[in-house]
């Protein structure tokens, strides 16, 4: 191994003593002791490393990530769960038949699947904006938040429903959603309350629907909405009662 | 394997992630999007894992793959002008990085490109070995060795630039630099 080459492979080291087990490093190290400039080297990249790997773990990590990320895990409805005497149950059923074993396993030990539909996406997105939610760019012109949503996330080629075109603009965000971007546009609307209008490529949620037939939903004091126009699902959040919502559709 | 109470499994992983996906998206709003999308396939998907050991090389490489799968379908950000030979260029003198805030260092490594910068931010976010890193991000390990080297030479420019700049700043205002100091 050669000077270049051991210089190659150093770089890739990490601290002192972490990959002794490494035979292609353990070479390397060894190239050390017969060269002082590379080993002059090789302590100056170290103390570089361990200098950038403090600063860039120093990062501060924001303080509601870890209250999302369970708010979020609890919005989406868990699979039930087996109860102990209820695989009993099934232990025994398997002995007594082949037939019986299988369907009860296909039925009981099937693989928790991601719920994707449209009740699902209507909870995740109203439990993110019941709490209040924190935009990523604010402007009163909902133009400027479309052209933000197009330029960071790529959404496009919809038209704001009639009924929201006068109000103004709050702000706008987005999140990913079985694989596809969800756009945000909040509006201000009377009283100092907002509506929300979540906008998704349709595909993402298999039993969207299908028209500009709006979909109404009751929660917890909030309504929702939920229509198609192209291959656009919009989703309008408020809170109140579901008159309150659809005179902005 | 064990249930892993998923409160516990955020306790644990969750700032580790954020900064790796910062690292990524170079949007704090995203990678917090990112995290939390990986926590919620963990909800789903992780009674697959039969390793518990496995659980953050697990984590890390359902984020990354995530990442892979949004970028596709946005616009690309510009990256810095990085300098093709840049392998050789010289160490950056002692004591800079530690003069410079946490957000610089990230910033620095943002602007590497793509490529580069998910196994470089492996190795100094999670003391990864170079086959570890192979492992996460599903790449041979030769690909990971010459990743580490150019991403670390890029890191090195941007570092430089960083401080060269302010130096200037401090000159023109007409501010000594603070070197490192000793006591005693």
């Amino acid at each position: 191994m050669d000077k270049r080459q051991a210089r190659f492979v150093l770089q890739a080291c990490r601290d002192a003593g972490s990959d002794v087990s490494d035979a292609q490093l353990t070479e390397a190290h060894a190239c050390l002791e017969r060269d002082p400039e590379l080993a002059a080297w090789f302590e100056v990249e170290q103390a570089e490393d361990g200098s950038i790997a403090r600063k860039l773990r120093g990062v501060p990590v924001p303080e509601n990530l870890h209250e999302a990320i369970l708010a979020r895990h609890a919005a989406v409805a868990p699979e039930p769960e087996v109860s102990p005497s209820r695989r009993r149950f099934v232990a025994l059923a398997l002995a007594a038949s082949v037939v019986a074993l299988a369907a009860v396993t296909v039925l009981m030990l099937r693989p928790a699947r991601p719920t994707v539909d449209l009740a699902a996406f209507r909870r995740e997105m109203q439990a993110s904006v019941s709490g209040g939610v924190r935009l990523s760019f604010t402007h009163a012109d909902t133009a400027q938040l479309q052209q933000w949503l197009q330029e960071k996330r790529g959404l496009s080629g919809y038209v704001i429903p009639a009924g929201l075109r006068g109000q103004p603009g709050i702000g706008c965000r987005s999140w990913t959603w079985n694989g596809q971007p969800v756009g945000l546009i909040c509006f201000k609307i009377e009283n100092g309350k907002a509506v929300h209008l979540f906008i998704l490529d349709r595909r993402a949620v298999p039993d969207a629907p299908k028209d500009a037939s709006p979909r109404v939903a009751n929660s917890d004091g909030w309504s929702s909405a939920a229509w198609s126009e192209g291959e656009t699902l919009f989703l309008l959040v408020g809170e109140g009662s579901s008159d309150q919502l659809t005179r902005f559709l | 394997m064990a249930d892993l109470d998923f409160t516990q499994v955020v306790d644990q992983h969750h700032a580790a992630l954020f900064r790796f996906a910062l690292s990524l998206c170079r949007d704090e709003d995203m990678a917090a999007e990112l995290v939390q999308q990986t926590f919620l396939m963990w909800g789903t998907r992780g009674h697959q894992l039969r390793d518990e050991s496995k659980l953050k090389s697990w984590l890390l490489t359902t984020l990354h793959r995530e990442f892979l799968a949004t970028r596709r379908r946005e616009s690309r950000f510009a990256n810095v002008e990085v300098s093709d030979a840049v392998h050789e260029l010289p160490q950056i003198p002692s004591g800079v990085v530690d003069h410079m805030d946490s957000g610089a260092v990230m910033e620095a490594l943002q602007q590497i490109d793509e490529l580069h910068r998910a196994p470089l931010a492996l190795f100094y976010l999670e003391d990864m070995s170079y086959r570890e890193i192979a492992e996460t991000l599903e790449v041979p390990t030769g690909t990971v060795m010459s990743r580490l080297s150019r991403g670390k030479a890029q890191l090195r420019q941007l570092l430089r630039i960083d401080d060269d700049e302010r130096r200037q700043k401090f000159q023109l205002m007409g501010i000594p630099m603070v070197e490192e100091q000793t006591h005693g």
